[in-house]
């Protein structure tokens, strides 16, 4: 497809002080610009990258500059720039916006590579890292790298998960080492400690099981019994105070005097007068007594009988003293009666479980309440022994557990890190493929590099002992090439160090060629700024001839020169027409800018 | 011009060459391979994608053994 560039329009931009537009030859694959140094053939090269790299273009490698003040025509502000381009029918254009450049439909920009003069050395004197910069387009995989490192990290994940399934097995056939060793190595040397386990997993517990249940259940029962029993115990002891108190309390009021049961009674019926006369609802003046049927005066009444109860004031105290006692020894009595209930019955439920409990243990089962408080005696005193065989039956089925625990673990475990093991070591060839297939990768690019540059190389400086050996990626350095040519059969040599000048321009301009025809695909402009200046007949003929080669992996090949001896070849027709066209630029003046003659085959006459 | 220009990416070329190389190894699955290739190019292959492809390889060459599922 032709993506010629047809015409460039700069306005206000760099030399271009007015309107400049150099019209192109899309039929012809090379453009020759010539013009005198000055007259605008860099500002050209510029405006093509301006808009298809939105790039500052030569002005990127000078110091002291600033693309949106210097890039503008002199005298002319950023806002007044603007550069045009027609490729292949279509228009793109570009200016600024604010600091940055900005093009028109920047997704189907034309693809451009410059080279300008100025760098053409540094490609073979850059640095490893500078280098790597430019080759970084075709060998840079950081996709496939941060993948090849999500891999990595998986195979030590995958290490890790492995080892924790082997530690913990290993715990496991120790555990029941020490399980099997414990119980003396039953079946050894016929069987090890796994096939013991295998046998122990399966044994049935339920017997062991319902054991532990009935020990738990007769200790607690015994524990009930035992408790209720002290408890009876104290409530029998604190009745026996309390009616203690109450023969005192007894005792006291006899001794108070002949009368004074009579006189008691007396309290008792004076404070229920009294009392009555205090919860009646309405005033008892005039009213008569419910007992005498006499008229009384209530107030006066009143202070009569609390007049008498004063004058028994010590025998009332007697008397309720008395009752109290009384009243707390029935209490007490209920107390023990109420305990001895619960007593005798959780005696009676210990008695049921012993006679369930298969242990020695006393087997007749009293019914009377000595016999029952006896039993409980007796069972207490091997309440310690009943103890010690519950926790050894725990024990059994704990040690059972973890047996069946520890062999499921190493049973199923088996599987597990057979499957983990395979899956580690496919991680880790997978690794070893992702590796190795990016480094062979980036050398298989690197070597077409070197290739193409070489075989360019020899088509300008046929049989000569010199060349690039390797380009090789710094395997300790991140982002770093490596450069390695030869020369006079010795290999391993810095070019700059034995090269000439010529040979280290002929070699950078070479790798720069061989990396754009690699990248591009055969669909980019070239554009060659003054590349080639003090070139002697015999090699310019064959960059030439290189040229009219190569063009054909390329949409467009744009040679500057301000050396006559390319105009004058072209003159001559030593420059073949059919491929080229030649577009002169006349002397730059401020007020007319830059003066480009139309595309032609043939130069302006001297 | 020589050839039709690889408009792909270095990430996709070398995506494409380490997917077949992986599927020759039989470590992964020609299932869902574009999927794969494109995860990798792009950078988001996580760790327990490649452990999903390469287990899932291994599952399916296990069931394909004599005693297997299949």
């Amino acid at each position: 497809m032709n993506k010629r560039i047809e015409k460039v329009t700069l306005t206000r931009f760099r030399g271009a002080t007015t309107t400049t537009e150099v019209v192109f030859d899309p039929r012809r694959p090379i453009t020759f610009i010539f013009g005198e140094n000055g007259s605008g053939k860099s500002s050209i090269v510029d405006a093509i990258d301006f808009v298809c790299n939105q790039a500052p273009g030569s002005l990127a490698d000078r110091s002291s500059t600033r693309p949106k003040d210097h890039l503008p025509a002199i005298g002319y502000k950023a806002k007044d720039l603007k550069v045009e381009l027609v490729c292949g029918g279509r228009v793109w254009s570009a200016k600024f916006s604010g600091a940055k450049i900005q093009s028109s439909d920047e997704a189907t920009l034309p693809v451009a590579h410059v080279l300008r003069r100025g760098r053409l050395l540094n490609l073979i004197d850059a640095t490893p890292a500078e280098r790597y910069k430019q080759l970084q387009k075709f060998i840079e995989v950081e996709g496939m790298e941060a993948s090849e490192q999500a891999l990595r990290d998986a195979a030590r994940d995958q290490g890790r998960r492995l080892d924790e399934k082997t530690r913990s097995r290993v715990e496991a056939e120790i555990e029941l080492e020490r399980f099997w060793t414990n119980e003396g190595m039953p079946g050894s040397p016929e069987q090890n400690s796994l096939d013991w386990a295998a046998s122990r997993s399966v044994a049935d517990l339920n017997e062991i099981r319902a054991r532990l249940e009935r020990l738990q259940n007769l200790i607690d029962r015994l524990d009930a019994a035992a408790q209720l029993r002290d408890s009876l115990g104290r409530a029998e002891a604190d009745a026996s105070q309390k009616n203690t108190q109450a023969a005192e309390a007894r005792r006291a009021a006899d001794a108070a005097g002949a009368g004074a049961p009579e006189a008691m009674r007396l309290i008792e019926l004076l404070r229920d007068a009294r009392g009555y006369i205090d919860a009646s609802p309405g005033p008892l003046d005039g009213a008569a007594c419910p007992v005498c049927e006499q008229r009384v005066v209530a107030e006066d009444l009143r202070r009569r009988i609390d007049a008498r109860l004063t004058a028994m004031t010590a025998l009332g105290e007697l008397r309720d003293k008395l009752e109290a006692a009384n009243r707390a020894h029935q209490n007490a009595v209920a107390v023990v009666e109420r305990d001895r209930a619960r007593m005798l019955e959780a005696a009676r439920s210990l008695a049921e479980a012993i006679g369930s409990a298969d242990e020695s243990l006393p087997t007749a089962l009293p019914v009377d309440e000595a016999g029952l408080r006896k039993l409980i005696d007796n069972v207490l005193v091997t309440r310690d022994a009943l103890i010690a065989r519950r926790d050894e039956a725990q024990k059994s089925i704990n040690q059972f557990n973890s047996i069946t625990q520890f062999y499921r673990r190493v049973v199923e475990s088996e599987e597990e890190l057979r499957e983990a093991e395979a899956l580690r070591r496919g991680l880790e060839r997978a690794l070893e493929i992702v590796r190795r297939e990016r480094i062979a990768f980036i050398q298989r690019v690197l070597a077409e590099v070197r290739d193409e540059t070489n075989r360019l190389y020899a088509m300008i400086h046929p049989d000569e002992p010199l060349g690039l050996d390797q380009l090789l990626l710094d395997e300790n350095k991140k982002g770093s090439l490596l450069q390695i040519c030869s020369f006079e059969g010795v290999s391993d040599v810095a070019p700059q160090a034995y090269f000439s000048e010529s040979h280290l321009d002929t070699l950078g301009f070479c790798l720069w060629l061989a990396i754009a025809k690699l990248s591009s695909g055969g669909d980019a402009v070239v554009v060659l700024d003054d590349v080639f200046t003090s070139v002697d007949s015999v090699h310019f003929t064959r960059i030439l001839d290189l040229l009219m080669a190569e063009c054909e992996n390329f949409n467009q090949v744009i040679v500057t020169t301000h050396s006559r001896q390319w105009r004058d070849r072209y003159a001559a027709q030593q420059i073949p027409h059919d491929k080229t066209a030649f577009v002169e630029l006349l002397s730059w003046t401020r007020g007319g800018g830059i003066r480009a003659c139309e595309a032609r085959t043939s130069p302006t006459p001297t | 011009m020589s050839e039709a220009p690889d408009a792909r990416t270095p990430n996709e070329r070398l995506a494409e060459i380490v997917a077949d190389a992986l599927l020759s190894a039989g470590l992964i699955q020609s299932a869902g391979l574009e999927d794969l290739k494109r995860k990798l190019a792009a950078g988001a292959a996580k760790a327990e994608d490649w452990s999903h492809w390469i287990g899932n390889a291994q599952r399916a060459a296990r069931r394909k053994e004599p005693g297997g599922d299949e």
